[in-house]
């Protein structure tokens, strides 16, 4: 049976991408590490389609929680792959409790400019989730990663950013053990990189 | 190898584990031998774990069996042979196994026999939210439920323990919430080592079935699960209370099982109702404790049952509050505390909570999100279904049945595809496409995956083939099972050991089945694809089509392979839209299939992706010649594709009377059709004409009036001096760009030159009144028998109106400038005609004679024979070819015994007291070419000779009369108004359209004038300013820059030829009515539906469509990304450089790219770098 634990620690983690990104990968490794700083942990994933592209929302809740959803505005970290998913689920932030982390990489989708609803710009986008959070981190995923080594690299940068808020109580000995140990060894260097990357970024934005 | 965590023997080891992932190491635990799965979400992973640790230990067996019922059986014969077995599906498949289920619990197990179900409240990835506790209940079997991943790795390990003990199949059920949960899960040890072979003893007194064993077992059965009801009682690790009271009740109790379990209590702590709540929770909830039961209640004031999909505990804790007399509430899903459909949530706990506890619960203001463009679910970047699935659509089109089936295929179902008439369950396709065939006269697709056809689809492909079923069977075939994470089935050669398999075949199947034909095709190649499945629905009875090309999961292409490209100086548009409201998608749609089926089947120009040809004029000559550029080819193809009311609206898209137009068009398109080349032209007007036989009056003019309403409405208003086909069609366009718009008419009847000029045998009246009746309907005010200058002045109706559009027309008939030309009994052609339209049936002599060679003149014959005349004769100084007037026209003139005179030219009017007597005429021949052209006829000598008559019709011209317009406003020599193609004149907020402006010309010159004068008064409206920019022209620019001939639009060779359908026509005997004016006859009668069919056929398609789309908008790979200026592109990190779309497009505009630096495979989750 799952217990209590003594830890009265209760964060809520609401992560939204797009197929393909990474952001399962990224919710596996934020509750291992939580799990290994002693955390009790429960994550969801509801992912049926996304392998074909379609949304992918996750959740990571770490405490004394048992149930594996988020209700809206319930989110302590709201962290978005996709800068039009970030806003997607933009209703489980809080505007005096959320901190939200979007991706500013834009990934469009084809119905789009079929006539259906169009892509609104970023900047409309981050105005929105600026509203909706307390605070923002806008991070150039992709331009990190790549710089680290590798475009593939963003879980790492998100979940780097992730760390550098520091909502969690996790050092960063358990981050990495749990990031690395989630991808191939030739990728170890790239990975950590990627993460200090992301981490770098977080806490730019706090002490600015 | 490190070894894989889950294989730990030791036990505290404490892991995050996904909750399917938990039921294995639980099975692990137990010892389990034999473990069987047929791939299903949400339970998937449950057997994919015991296949990836497959080849590290020997401590089990695994396999995908074929299908659930399979899976069952097997996992039957191992726990009656004596080892522990484990057998795992999502819900529906326990329907496929039900059969096995309902007798083995009769029978029983002697090694245990855990069946894992995964349930699916809110039907994530199903097609249904079925309870399967149910089943526990119809097969009498006892029940676990575990709440989060822990429990459900205890709850199989015990689970294993219960069947030995009871003898029963125990069932597990799982719910997606629980399969999908990670949570950590304390591992206890595994077994040091798994006896995975039987002591077999043989039993046929109790395996062996028949009914009397039946009947004796069903009384064990009963016993046992009174057995097991006991255990339920003291299982105090399986069921529990929380925060039970020392003594007393407390306010409210919570009755739930599985994930329910969750949601409560972290409610009860969101709420802060520590100590005022209780929850009773059962892991073992069949058969129900009922004694536990009785307990709880006895603590509570009021009973709330969390449970998922069904409300069967609350109603069985209802049954026993009533035999245990307790009247304390109990309410859920059952009693609509809770909602009967859908998943529980935890908002929607902690909102009920606080209702029962009068507490408010938390409400966050939370942002709401803007309305997003979707992202649904595609098919993959170069899948080959989407590649099979457009062949198929290309051969069977709108007209015919697609019946679906459960796999990645599904997505078949979504746009633009859109191939999913029927969709049931696992291995329905073929038989619903059985029952299709047996209930319509459409052929029958049936889409199956290989996995889907080993599973239960063979069965129905035999039925249909003894049955005679006629249908077409599409087995796509990638070599895996796509949807659920690529596992192996009987079609792959590898087992769930990861062993060697043998690999079914599934063309030998088929024909060893007694299918004739069965053909394999790689869909990649999209030709033979579409000519196998042509042959394939020509097949008398089934045919199968194996669609070949193995998963890109499975056979991942090379990194370095290439990606295609948009060409954007190729990829393009035609034009026709810039102007107009545009093409409607389902037009587009099917002219964009034609084109597609053509370009693959190598019609039109040739489109080898590699090699570059020239490029195919963008806009067919048709389109560019016609006025108002109708687009032909569109409702040529709606025609050929049975969608006759679309094929009318593809017509009135661009046409505002398009039934008019259809009888009495001059048809400059038809000389310049691309047919003509070949043998005729098509014939354009008639089928127009035909598909305007299908518009609905009342639904043409509610969706007009729809658009109306849709429009952005303007403030301003506009005059329009003239009823006339400019006029209406002004009118038109400004109600549609939202303007108030008013009509001053001369005569008593709208219409102009429609109704009072071409006779009712050319055009039928209230053919042309519908039309006209359907304009005004759209909110147009016409002010008839107003005569501008008379009635009201062009000053008065600047002041009224924000702008004035002239569209009066040419009504002035030219006088015959020769002696005796205003004698008693000559007439122009104009007078006449008006007369003969307006009832005042002019009287006519027994000899007419016509003079002039245009379409009045022969209009004007026609009707003077219709107004009684004996002879008739048309006299004109050029020669046949020469004639401006219709050679149809004329020809059916001819035919009504008018005879023509050419090469004649008038000279004097002879007159007896003063009333006609002949014309004196002289005989001409065709000199040196006049400034219009044409070769100027000129007088033989001595050839002067009288024609007798008593009328004279002169037909030589017509001017317009503009004299009622102020003088500021310039003119041209002809007295018409000075305006640019788009109807500006010189004076600020005048604009003119029409026969005002061009001199006498014919109705789709007008009608185009008219929509050009409604957008420039739109632009200068909108604008505020008198510069109003000339629209940009549709242009043929066929010939390249170089001189040399322009590209031909079509393959000659592959042209069949066919001669052009002609109209039926009355029979000259009897084209008058019986009152000639008020009841003419129309000639001709239009085409009949086949030879509508034959001729719209003959259409070459030479044209490029609208906004062609084509790759996004019917093909839909997602590799396409279009811009917010339409720009299509292709992402390089998503193409996986199939080629396919380069082979539809039919600009060639789909190329390779250069190399590039950015390569990646498919996106697939948990491959990334994390």
């Amino acid at each position: 049976m799952t217990k209590s634990g003594p830890n009265p620690v209760r964060k809520r983690i609401f992560i939204s991408g797009v197929g393909g990104q990474g952001s399962i990968t990224a919710t596996m490794v934020i509750g291992e590490a939580a799990l290994a700083a002693g955390h009790n942990v429960v994550t969801s994933e509801l992912h049926g389609m996304a392998q074909r592209g379609g949304v992918v929302q996750s959740t990571v809740l770490v405490g004394d929680l048992h149930a594996a959803t988020i209700s809206e505005g319930a989110a302590d970290v709201l962290l978005g792959f996709e800068p039009a998913e970030t806003l997607r689920f933009v209703s489980m932030a809080r505007r005096d409790r959320t901190a939200i982390i979007t991706n500013t990489r834009s990934i469009v989708p084809v119905t789009a400019a079929q006539g259906g609803t169009p892509y609104p710009p970023l900047e409309t986008i981050l105005a929105s989730l600026q509203e909706a959070g307390r605070r923002l981190l806008a991070v150039d995923a992709v331009a990190l990663a790549t710089a680290a080594g590798t475009p593939k690299a963003i879980s790492a940068v998100l979940v780097g950013a992730l760390a550098g808020l520091e909502v969690l109580p996790i050092g960063r000995d358990y981050w990495i053990d749990a990031l690395v140990a989630r991808a191939p060894a030739r990728f170890r260097d790239v990975n950590i990189a990627a993460f200090d990357a992301g981490l770098q970024s977080a806490q730019t934005a706090r002490s600015s | 190898m490190s070894t894989d965590p889950l294989l730990e023997t030791e036990a505290g080891s404490r892991r995050l584990l996904l909750g399917n992932e938990a039921v294995s190491r639980g099975a692990l635990e137990a010892g389990v031998a034999v473990a069987t799965t047929y791939p299903g979400t949400p339970a998937t992973e449950i057997g994919d774990t015991l296949f990836r640790l497959s080849n590290q230990t020997d401590r089990y067996y695994f396999e995908y069996s074929t299908n659930e019922k399979v899976a069952l059986e097997v996992a039957a014969g191992a726990a009656v042979a004596g080892v522990r077995a484990l057998c795992s599906m999502k819900h529906v498949g326990l329907n496929v196994a039900s059969d096995a289920l309902m007798t083995l619990a009769y029978l029983g197990v002697n090694g245990g026999l855990v069946l894992v179900t995964s349930d699916e409240p809110g039907c994530h990835s199903s097609q249904n939210e079925q309870d399967n506790r149910y089943y526990a209940r119809l097969a009498h079997l006892p029940l676990l439920e575990p709440a989060d991943p822990q429990e459900a790795k205890d709850l199989t390990r015990y689970g294993f323990e219960l069947s030995e003990r009871l003898e029963l199949p125990v069932i597990l059920r799982m719910t997606t919430r629980v399969s999908h949960m990670r949570g950590a899960v304390t591992f206890g040890s595994l077994p040091a080592t798994v006896n995975r072979r039987a002591d077999f003893h043989r039993d046929l007194a109790r395996f062996a079935y028949n009914p009397v064993l039946a009947r004796k077992r069903r009384k064990v059965l009963i016993d046992q699960m009174h057995a097991a009801a006991e255990l339920a009682e003291q299982g105090s690790d399986l069921n529990f209370v929380v925060g039970a009271p020392t003594s007393g009740t407390v306010p409210l109790g919570i009755l739930t099982s599985g994930v329910g379990f969750n949601y409560a209590r972290d409610a009860i702590a969101e709420l802060g109702l520590e100590g005022e709540v209780a929850i009773a929770k059962l892991g073992f909830s069949y058969p129900v404790p009922d004694r536990f039961l009785v307990g709880f209640l006895g603590q509570v004031d009021r009973c709330l049952v969390l449970e998922e999909v069904e409300p069967l505990l609350e109603q069985h804790a209802k049954a026993l509050a009533y035999t245990e007399g307790l009247t304390v509430p109990i309410e859920g899903r059952g009693s609509g505390r809770l909602p009967a459909d859908g998943e529980t949530t935890l908002p929607l706990v902690v909102q009920t909570l606080a209702e029962l506890t009068g507490r408010t619960a938390p409400a966050p203001t939370v942002a709401t999100p803007p309305v997003l463009p979707a992202r649904p679910p595609t098919l993959c970047p170069g899948c080959s279904h989407r590649n099979t699935f457009y062949a198929a659509k290309l051969v069977g089109g709108e007209e015919a049945t697609y019946s679906n089936d459960i796999g990645c295929y599904t997505l078949g179902q979504l746009p633009p595809l859109n191939l999913c008439d029927l969709l049931i369950c696992m291995g329905a396709s073929v038989n619903t496409a059985g029952g299709f065939f047996r209930s319509t006269d459409l052929p029958a697709f049936a889409f199956i995956g290989d996995s889907t056809f080993f599973h239960s689809g063979m069965t129905g492909l035999v039925n249909a083939v003894h049955n005679q079923h006629r249908l077409v069977l599409v087995v796509m075939d990638n070599r895996t099972t796509g949807m659920t994470g690529h596992q192996p089935h009987p079609g792959t050669a590898v087992d769930g050991m990861h062993d060697p398999a043998p690999a079914i075949d599934i063309e030998p199947l088929c024909r060893a089945a007694g299918v004739e034909f069965v053909e394999v095709v790689d869909p990649a190649d999209l030709r033979r694809t579409v000519d196998v499945l042509e042959r394939a629905v020509a097949h008398p009875s089934v045919a199968v089509v194996i669609a070949r090309a193995p998963c890109l999961f499975v056979e991942r292409p090379a990194e370095d392979h290439p990606v295609y490209m948009v060409d954007t100086d190729k990829c393009r548009y035609c034009g026709i839209c810039q102007d107009h409201t545009g093409c409607t998608e389902t037009v587009k749609e099917s002219t964009l299939l034609v084109r597609a089926r053509q370009r693959i089947r190598g019609l039109g120009v040739d489109h080898t992706p590699l090699r570059k040809l020239p490029d195919k004029p963008p806009v067919a000559p048709c389109s560019q010649e016609c006025p108002a550029h109708v687009c032909v080819q569109s409702y040529a193809t709606l025609l050929l594709a049975g969608r006759y009311q679309e094929a009318a609206w593809s017509v009135r898209e661009r046409l505002p009377m398009p039934a008019t137009v259809g009888r009495v068009c001059h048809r400059p398109c038809e000389a310049v059709c691309t047919r003509g080349d070949v043998d005729e032209p098509v014939a354009i007007n008639a089928l127009k004409r035909y598909a305007t036989g299908y518009e609905s009056t009342d639904a043409m003019a509610k969706a007009l009036t729809g658009r109306v309403s849709r429009a952005v409405s303007r403030a301003e208003t506009v005059g329009i001096i003239g009823a006339g086909p400019a006029g209406l069609a002004a009118a038109h366009d400004l109600r549609l760009r939202g303007f108030g718009v008013t009509i001053y008419e001369a005569a008593s009847v709208a219409g102009g030159m429609l109704a009072l000029g071409i006779p009712a045998y050319r055009l039928p009246r209230p053919i042309l009144e519908r039309e006209i009746a359907v304009i005004l309907g759209m909110g147009v005010t016409l002010h008839l028998a107003t005569r501008v200058g008379d009635d009201v002045s062009v000053e008065e109706l600047r002041a009224r109106h924000d702008a004035l559009i002239i569209a009066a027309g040419a009504w002035k008939g030219e006088r015959l400038r020769v002696a005796g030309g205003d004698a008693d009994g000559v007439v122009d052609a104009l007078t006449f005609l008006k007369a003969v339209n307006t009832s005042e049936a002019p009287r006519v002599g027994d000899r007419v004679l016509v003079v002039g060679g245009g379409d009045a003149a022969v209009d004007a014959a026609r009707s003077a024979l219709r107004l009684g005349a004996g002879e008739v004769t048309i006299v004109y100084r050029r020669g046949r070819e020469e004639m401006p007037a219709s050679p149809d026209e004329v020809a059916l003139a001819e035919e009504e015994s008018i005879s023509l005179r050419l090469l004649t030219a008038p000279m004097a009017v002879e007159t007896t007291d003063g009333r006609v007597a002949g014309l004196r005429v002289v005989r001409t021949a065709l000199g040196e070419p006049d400034g219009s052209g044409r070769r100027r006829p000129v007088p033989v000598e001595s050839s002067e000779e009288t024609l007798a008559g008593d009328t004279i019709i002169a037909a030589i011209g017509q001017r317009a009369d503009l004299e009622f317009l102020p003088r500021e406003v310039e003119r041209t020599k002809w007295g018409t108004v000075k305006a640019d193609g788009d109807g500006v004149s010189s004076l600020e907020g005048l604009f003119a359209a029409g026969d005002a402006v061009t001199g006498p010309k014919t109705v789709i010159h007008a009608i185009a004038g008219g929509q050009r004068a409604a957008r420039a008064v739109d632009t200068y409206l909108a604008q505020g300013r008198w510069e109003v920019p000339s629209a940009p022209r549709l242009h043929l620019d066929d010939a390249p820059a170089d001189g040399a001939s322009p590209p031909l639009r079509y393959k000659p060779e592959r042209v069949v030829h066919a001669p052009r359908e002609t109209m039926a026509t009355v029979a000259p005997g009897q084209r008058r009515g019986a009152d000639v004016v008020e009841v003419e006859v129309e000639v001709e009668l239009g085409l009949e539906l086949d030879e509508a069919l034959r001729e719209a056929e003959r259409c070459l398609v030479c044209g490029q469509c609208a906004k062609c789309n084509i790759c996004v908008g019917t093909f839909g790979c997602p590799a396409f990304t279009v811009d917010g200026a339409g720009i299509i592109a292709i992402d390089p990190v998503i193409c996986i450089g199939c080629g396919v779309c380069a082979q539809i497009c039919p600009n060639n505009a789909i190329v390779p790219a250069p190399p590039i630096q950015l390569s990646m495979s498919p996106p697939h989750p948990g491959d990334e770098a994390s």
